[in-house]
């Protein structure tokens, strides 16, 4: 069943072909005997309008040119006039791919997930998300100091409707056609265009140094644990954390934290995240803000608020690949350990708010389980 | 985007070729001469028989697809897999006030009440056309006997909408068969559309379904019903399965549908309306009193083709939402047929800079009051904007800004390659500047490209030898006699730097200090000044120009009085690259006819004279 689903010709047989020749039949019997010459020149014929750019040919194709799977690259790009806003097919690796999923891109259009997948797309690039306004300085909440790298608001970048894309490719190459099938209008698009390379840098020293996965979104601390220099931290199931006084764990079972991350979105951050504080590690020595974590990826705007408050982390993060957040919105959860303990599965309960300005995280006057 | 599809070769001589070379590669026919003439009788029998096999399968092919498919049941059917509901004709609106006057009668009524169905006669160009009102209204006593007729939300403003109301009646067959129930109507409005479904012929009792966009969920007893236009221009009613997808009339059941016949924009521009009769009071007749509030509009024939294939896409991608600036556009142009032409950029594309607003720019049709423009963009907001974009992102509106271009267009002219005298030929290239613009720009986002334009005007004549054009852009400001303000025009390009040869900068003429002056920059400089036409300084600084923001600032500046008859002063600047003007957000490039010229010049094309 599968295979039909894919596509309307069964691969598994031969092409239908209901065409047979009828020449013979057709003229005269005594033809066959006194012009055999003209039969076999009228199947020739036949053969000929037959053929693959002929009009046996071509009515033939119209069995499937509407069949995303099998229909030629050139009916490709009719379909994708229809259904993608005219863009080619030229412009993607696997188009195929790309235009059965356009309906649920549109559907999902503004959101991270759409980002992402424009970008995976559209250029075959990973692009990291900022949002600006996580770094705005707030009179009252934010402390004065370069250590906390806050800006001030300028109208600009740096404000509440603001999105910050980081990659590889400039802001020229994309930005008509990201406005054109992701950007909510009304936001400020800024671009960074990120320069890679690695120098090699010789430096010796008596400790370790800790490595920190650039991809965790974790502002500190001395709450969490580091793997060693050169330990793959990014190489999943590779990765045990050093045993310290205080916040030594078993790690048995941690790996059901990863269960969810395929590579293939913007899971891994927040996945990460999430093990740290699935982990509890944090939790063991919770200062407040700093240990805060982000899980900005989906934001249903039909969520049942109320649905959340009764979530542990843990089914907050099994819910969390089906969820959809609009991008400039973000979820937030907090890790601290509840007055009630674990629940059974051995998670922290936990709360989790909904923002959409960088405010002070209060998780009580939010949902709390 | 392709338009046409050409799947096959259609031109018959070719086809004759390749049927000559694919017999030919076969070995039974090898050794033929394809040339005698029996031989070639045949083939062009087969060819002609090929080509129209082709002819067939490539119409087949472009009716596949809704850019290439030609056919308008094409193009609706593939809008409709789309999810698209293509606009039928629809009735022009009207907004009145209705009274009628009782004072004095007595035994009057606290209360009286207008039928659904009132009927009012409106003269346009001379044709007289129907409108009435669609629901039943209430009109309570003053207390002096004027009645005004309001609707249940106490408003006094009473839409009528032009058409003559036409039922058809459909007996439910076989429950097998599937139903649908043919309305052989072209000038059906199917928004006026109303479904009544009697338990048998000759039943009094009824259920009334609504349409399935309007319903909010849909399981198998839902009272829904859809109007799609079929292959033939009619409409067909449609039910639900029965199963899961609404309720499906029983057999012996009776539908009657009820909708208005419209003459569609013909309807537009009503402005007075008589009421058809009187009310009838206690045996009495009392006038029914029109005041128009709004002129009737928004009246429209089908939707076209062509607007079908440009918004059937944008539908679908939008998915009922407004998030990006397209999905705005989209639902604008589909929703509203006062909106001819519309534009929507982002907040952060705006100046100033606006976040967290879309904004958008409309264009109606022409002859719409700003009262109508105004009821347009607030149903806009209310019914769409609203409900569909992103949270916490407000809609505003700002008008279309014409910016006018002023064409020198030059032309070598040999006349002996014509029978047009070189006069004719300035009026024809003239004529075609104008039917130019009309046809590429007036529209937003339509952008002037000056190489294209020379290049039809070469092709106009082949006594057009070479054509050159030189380009200004211009906006308009309306300063008030005597009051001294600031203006800032905002051109959208960047404007040539100062010259010490040219003014980049200059106005139209107005009286100042008692003589004929205008604004132009000095010289070498981007200072602008107050000269009369000779040149003589009056004010030596009025503003300043600014050459890579477009900017020209006038600052506290009035007129004596305005020259020409116009209130308005128009101030011309020399675009920085002239070959491509671009209309960014609300602008629309439009050409300044009286200051547009074509100037030919003989060329003979002898190349022994000296210069």
């Amino acid at each position: 069943m599968a295979a039909f689903a894919q596509t309307l010709r069964d691969f598994g047989r031969h092409a239908t072909n209901l065409n047979k020749t009828l020449v013979d039949e057709i003229l005269p019997e005594h033809y066959r005997d006194d012009y055999p010459n003209l039969i076999t020149f009228l199947d020739a014929y036949y053969e000929f309008l037959d053929s693959a750019e002929n009009f046996g040919g071509i009515i033939e194709e119209l069995q499937t040119i509407r069949d995303i799977e099998d229909t030629k690259l050139r009916y490709l790009d009719l379909l994708f006039d229809e259904l993608g806003l005219g863009i080619s097919e030229g412009q993607f690796i696997t188009p195929r791919e790309v235009i059965r999923n356009f309906g649920n891109f549109f559907r999902v259009k503004g959101s991270e997930y759409s980002v992402h997948g424009f970008f995976r797309a559209f250029f075959n690039e990973e692009i990291e998300i900022t949002y600006p306004k996580e770094r705005l300085f707030i009179v009252g909440k934010s402390r004065v100091g370069t250590e906390d790298a806050k800006v001030i608001q300028d109208g600009r970048l740096f404000q509440v409707f603001s999105t910050l894309i980081r990659g590889p490719i400039p802001l020229v190459q994309w930005e008509q056609l990201y406005r054109n099938f992701v950007h909510p209008s009304g936001f400020y698009l800024g671009a960074y265009v990120v320069l890679e390379s690695e120098p090699q840098v010789p430096i010796t020293t008596g400790i370790s140094i800790p490595y920190i996965n650039p991809n965790i979104n974790v502002f500190s601390s001395a709450a969490l644990t580091y793997a060693a220099e050169g330990e793959a931290i990014g190489a999943l199931g590779s990765f045990r954390p050093l045993p310290e006084p205080g916040i030594a764990k078993t790690i048995s079972g941690y790996r059901v934290a990863y269960y969810g991350l395929d590579g293939q979105d913007s899971d891994q951050i927040n996945n990460e995240a999430l093990l740290y504080v699935n982990r509890d590690y944090v939790a063991e020595s919770y200062a407040g803000e700093l240990e805060r974590f982000y899980l900005r990826d989906r934001y249903n705007l039909y969520r049942n608020f109320d649905a959340f408050g009764s979530m542990t982390i843990f089914e907050l993060e099994e819910y969390y690949s089906s969820m959809y957040e609009l991008s400039g919105f973000w979820v937030s959860f907090d890790d601290k350990i509840d007055a009630t303990g674990a629940s059974s599965n051995n998670v922290p309960n936990s709360a989790v708010k909904f923002s959409s300005t960088n405010d002070t995280f209060d998780a009580r006057v939010w949902y709390r389980k | 985007m392709s338009t046409v599809i050409k799947s096959s070769e259609l031109d018959f001589q070719n086809i004759k070729e390749s049927l000559k070379d694919y017999f030919k590669s076969k070995s039974e026919f090898a050794d033929y001469d394809f040339e005698a003439s029996g031989l070639n009788n045949l083939l062009d029998v087969l060819a002609y028989n090929t080509h129209l096999n082709g002819l067939t399968a490539n119409f087949a092919i472009n009716e596949s697809f809704l850019p290439t498919a030609q056919l308008r049941s094409s193009v609706v059917s593939h809008a409709e897999t789309l999810g698209y509901e293509v606009r039928s004709i629809t009735t022009s609106k009207a907004v009145v006030n209705l009274s009628v006057n009782m004072s004095g009668v007595v035994g009057r009524r606290p209360q009286i009440q207008l039928p659904v169905g009132w009927t009012f006669t409106s003269s346009i160009d001379g044709i007289s056309y129907t409108f009435r009102t669609q629901e039943s209204y209430f009109a309570k006593d003053d207390g002096t006997g004027t009645y005004i007729f309001k609707d249940s939300k106490g408003s006094s403003n009473i839409p009528i909408a032009e058409g003559i109301e036409k039922t058809k009646t459909f007996l439910v067959g076989e429950k097998n068969e599937r139903q649908v129930f043919v309305i052989p109507d072209e000038t059906m409005d199917i928004a006026t559309a109303k479904v009544l479904v009697y338990n048998n012929a000759g039943s009094t009792g009824y259920q009334t379904y609504i349409p399935l966009k309007k319903a909010v969920t849909i399981d198998k007893d839902s009272r829904v019903f859809s109007v799609r236009e079929a292959p033939n221009g009619h409409y067909e009613l449609n039910f639900g399965d029965g199963v899961s997808f609404g309720k499906k009339p029983d057999p012996g059941q009776k539908v009657v549908v009820t909708y208005l016949s419209s003459k569609g924009p013909l309807a537009d521009n009503g402005t007075v309306f008589t009421s058809n009769s009187d009310f009838n009071h206690l045996g009495n007749d009392y006038p029914v009193v029109v005041t128009t509030q709004t002129e009737s509009t928004g009246g429209a024939n089908k939707q076209t083709i062509e607007s079908i294939k440009q918004l059937a896409p944008i539908a679908y991608a939008a998915q009922q939402r407004l998030v990006t600036s397209l999905d705005y556009k989209g639902t604008i142009l589909s929703n509203f047929t006062d909106v001819t032409d519309c534009n929507v950029w982002s907040g952060d594309q705006n100046i100033p800079l606006d976040y967290g607003a879309v904004y958008v720019s409309l264009n109606f049709a022409d002859g719409i009051s700003d009262t109508v423009k105004e009821n347009t963009k607030a149903q806009i907001i209310g019914q769409f904007t609203d409900n569909l974009s992103v949270v916490s992102i407000t809609t505003k509106y700002t008008d279309p800004t014409e910016l006018f271009l002023e064409l020198t267009l030059g032309f070598n002219f040999d006349p002996s390659l014509t029978g047009f005298s070189l006069s004719a030929t300035e009026s024809t290239v003239y004529r075609f500047m104008n039917r130019y613009f009309s046809e590429n720009l007036n529209k937003f986002e339509k952008i002037f490209r000056r190489s294209n334009m020379l290049t039809e005007v070469d092709a106009i004549d082949q006594a057009i030898l070479s054509s050159k054009c030189d380009v200004k852009a211009q906006l308009r400001f309306e300063p008030t006699i005597g009051d001294k303000r600031t203006f800032e025009l905002n051109y959208p390009m960047s404007i040539a730097p100062p010259d010490p040869y040219t003014y980049i900068v200059q106005s139209s003429t107005f009286e100042y200090e008692g003589t004929l002056a205008l604004i132009r920059n000095k010289l070498s400089s981007t200072r602008l000044q107050v000269t009369d036409i000779d040149g003589n300084v009056l004010l030596d600084n009025v503003g300043e120009y600014f050459p890579a923001t477009g900017l020209v600032k006038i600052v506290g500046f009035t007129p004596e009085a305005f020259i020409g008859g116009f209130d308005y002063i128009k101030v011309s600047v020399v675009p920085l690259n002239e070959s491509v003007i671009k209309p960014l957000r609300n602008y629309v490039i439009k050409l300044d006819e009286t200051l547009s010229y074509a100037t030919a010049t003989l060329d003979r094309q002898n190349t022994t004279s000296t210069v």
